[in-house]
């Protein structure tokens, strides 16, 4: 048997248990207190029924001395006998009570008629005296000439205690699954709370770094909630500083870059028709842009851990879309936009603009030349880039997919590191990502396929933005 | 034109400001947002360049309050934070456009003339050609005002030929975009769909360049 697993289940199974063995215990304890009770008071009806028989049976046994009993039997006082318990005892229920006038010999004077006529006890000493079958009381008259001795059968006492012990097992049987049941319905009425909250702690991750909203829990687990927030509360702020870093040094970057492109460019705009410094220029200025997308890249890369980070504010798909695109293709000749329709994301749009613009890029790239570059946004919030690749055959594709979902050759330059990035977004964020051939021929084209679906707003999409860039 | 630079990198604001000067503006260079202010307040411009981490401060709040306060002169962010919400935040405050760093300084001209014609109401997405009137975003053509209905097929082909008016566009880049977009091409689709063009807008708009593809001609008036 397989320990069961869950919390309620395993404390329902041990208080039922407990129960179990408490109840035995119970049982057992009322039991011999019974049977001890009983005995006492079997006991006491037997001396009684003992001391009343004996006058009553003496002077039956005397009148049968002197013949009257057989002329006028209703003389009989053993037979007029119908005192109280006793009576019960002799008439409802005789058989299990036999008796025995002994003399001072020994001899048997006289016996009920399920006796046997032979002592049942040779000797004769006075009190009780337990027999195989038998519970014995011997009561003596004063002069010690008669005896009696009244017998109980044992099986009779025994049976009001089977009696007993059968009401308990009913009881027993019947009150423990009901009490089990009761105590399972308890337990998992009160770990609810307790349930609710370690859901909410699983819900937690790159992209939900929210503090545990408080709820009804016990207070062993209030402690844990509060270790689990200030946890989450860190992490939000060892991203946020993380974030923060990039940021800065983003700027601290870009713009030496960029007074070091400007006093080019006015450099080559002072410079007349000198070809051989002219095409000098235009080296080092193609050297500069390099260096300024591979700053951008690894700026990109740098940000990918904290990329789940979400402030709260919803990401229209459609905007972030045509800023990415402008920036990308200022004269917007070669990138299509299909995203009307498309709903907001629950998404840091800085993340939504990496995934899409790296995309974009490598479509851009290695798209026959001046061919267009579609980006696709439907309202279920699947986004597809789609360039022409007529000459990919699916063994690159596979090699393509394997740097994508791998995210490896993140120390190539280009194209490479372009894949690792979107990669490593995209398992930050859960965002599903395939790649897939459409078409034949030189109709064939490269689609990268995302699902946002998991970060879709549930409201309608937000209306459109006041701006259009 | 009259054009403000806020922008504290003085190499940048330097070379900026002389391009533009060579461009015909008056250019008035300031590093602070404070300076900034006093110049808005005494001066008449066309046109703000405004950079957007300054000694003194975000100049994002700074916007939002200027705009507040009626400023209506269209801004341009020139920035060097990489993120799109920065933009997206420069924008929401009341920028009119935004140009990262490092920046093509032709770019630069091009944007601020867009600006300035968007905020002179001339801007539209209709784009003239002759008697054609386009309007790529809504998918409209008019003819001498006249609206022609195209299939998606034929916008696809319009549309490549509109995206470089006056230049000689091949007929494989005309085959590209149709494959790109998905649609069945055969040996002599191009040729059938540019005569249907020419039948709707007009035997002369579309040129035929023997050997080497198509030309929108864009001197047809």
């Amino acid at each position: 048997m397989s320990r069961p697993s869950t919390l309620a289940a395993r404390l329902g199974t041990r208080i039922a248990i407990s129960l179990l063995i408490a109840w035995i215990l119970a049982t057992l304890v009322s039991l011999a207190v019974l049977m001890r009770e009983l005995n006492y008071s079997y006991d006491k009806t037997l001396r009684e029924t003992a001391q009343r028989l004996l006058p009553l049976a003496i002077s039956d046994y005397q009148l049968h001395q002197v013949g009257l009993l057989e002329l006028r039997p209703d003389l009989s006082l053993l037979q007029n006998f119908d005192l109280g318990i006793t009576h019960r005892l002799l008439s409802d229920q005789p058989e299990y009570l036999l008796y025995q006038l002994r003399d001072w010999r020994g001899k048997v004077l006289l016996s009920s008629h399920n006796a046997p006529m032979s002592p049942m006890l040779p000797a004769i000493q006075p009190g009780f005296a337990s027999l195989e079958h038998f519970r014995l009381y011997t009561a003596s008259t004063p002069d010690g000439l008669y005896h009696i001795q009244v017998a109980e059968s044992v099986k009779h006492r025994y049976g009001a205690l089977v009696d007993s012990l059968i009401l308990f097992l009913l009881v027993f049987v019947l009150a423990l699954p009901v009490s089990v049941l009761l105590v399972y319905a308890a337990v998992r009425k009160q770990l609810v709370p307790v349930n609710l909250f370690t859901k909410a702690i699983a819900r937690r991750h790159g992209h939900n770094l929210k503090p545990i909203d408080p709820m009804d829990l016990p207070d062993d687990f209030l402690e844990v909630q509060q270790a689990t927030n200030d946890l989450l509360e860190r992490l939000r702020s060892a991203l946020n500083s993380e974030r923060e870093f990039a940021a800065n040094a983003a700027h601290e970057l870009r713009t030496p870059l960029a007074v070091a492109s400007v006093q080019l460019q006015r450099l080559q705009q002072e410079l007349g028709g000198d070809a051989d410094r002219r095409e000098r220029l235009s080296t080092v200025s193609l050297s500069l842009q390099r260096l300024t997308r591979l700053v951008d890249k690894l700026l990109q890369l740098a940000r990918a851990e904290s990329a789940g980070l979400y402030s709260g504010t919803p990401t229209p798909i459609d905007r972030v879309a045509q800023m990415v695109a402008r920036e990308l293709d200022p004269s917007g000749q070669r990138i299509e936009l299909l995203v009307s329709g498309a709903p907001n994301l629950q998404l840091d749009p800085d993340a939504l603009a990496v995934i899409l613009s790296n995309l974009l890029e490598n479509g851009l790239k290695y798209a026959p030349s001046e061919s267009p570059v579609i980006l696709r946004a439907d309202k279920d919030a699947q986004v597809h880039v789609e360039n022409l690749a007529p000459n990919l055959d699916a063994e690159s594709l596979q090699t393509l997919q394997q740097r994508f979902v791998r995210g490896s050759e993140r120390n190539k330059p280009g194209a490479g590191l372009g894949l690792a990035i979107v990669s490593a977004f995209c398992q930050q964020l859960d965002i599903k990502l395939s790649l897939g051939l459409v078409g034949t021929g030189r109709g064939q084209r490269l689609q990268v396929s995302l699902d946002f679906s998991a970060v879709t707003l549930a409201t309608e999409p937000a209306p459109p933005s006041p701006k259009s860039v | 034109m009259r054009v403000l630079l806020v922008e504290d990198e003085a190499a940048l604001a330097s070379a900026l400001a002389e391009h533009l000067e060579l461009q015909g503006m008056a250019v008035d260079s300031f590093d602070h947002l404070r300076l900034a202010d006093g110049a808005l307040r005494t001066t008449e411009y066309d046109l703000v360049l405004l950079d957007l981490q300054l000694p003194d401060g975000d100049a994002i709040p700074w916007l939002k309050q200027q705009r507040q306060q009626q400023l209506k002169t269209p801004v341009i962010i020139l920035t060097a934070r990489d993120q799109i919400s920065d933009r997206i935040a420069g924008l929401d405050a009341g920028a009119d456009d935004y140009v990262i760093k490092p920046y093509d300084l032709d770019e630069v001209s091009a944007r601020i003339l867009a600006v300035t014609r968007r905020q002179s109401g001339l801007a539209t997405n209709e784009v003239q050609y002759g008697n054609l009137s386009i309007d790529l975003q809504r998918r409209h053509l008019a003819l001498d005002g006249e609206r022609v209905e195209l299939t998606a097929r034929e916008w696809s082909i319009l549309e490549t030929l509109i995206k470089r008016p006056g230049h000689v566009v091949s007929k494989e880049q005309i085959e590209d975009r149709l494959y790109a977009f998905g649609h069945e091409v055969e040996s002599n689709t191009v040729e059938v769909y540019i005569s249907r063009l020419r039948k709707k807008l007009g035997r002369e708009q579309i040129t035929t360049v023997r050997g080497l593809g198509y030309r929108l001609d864009t001197e047809t008036a």
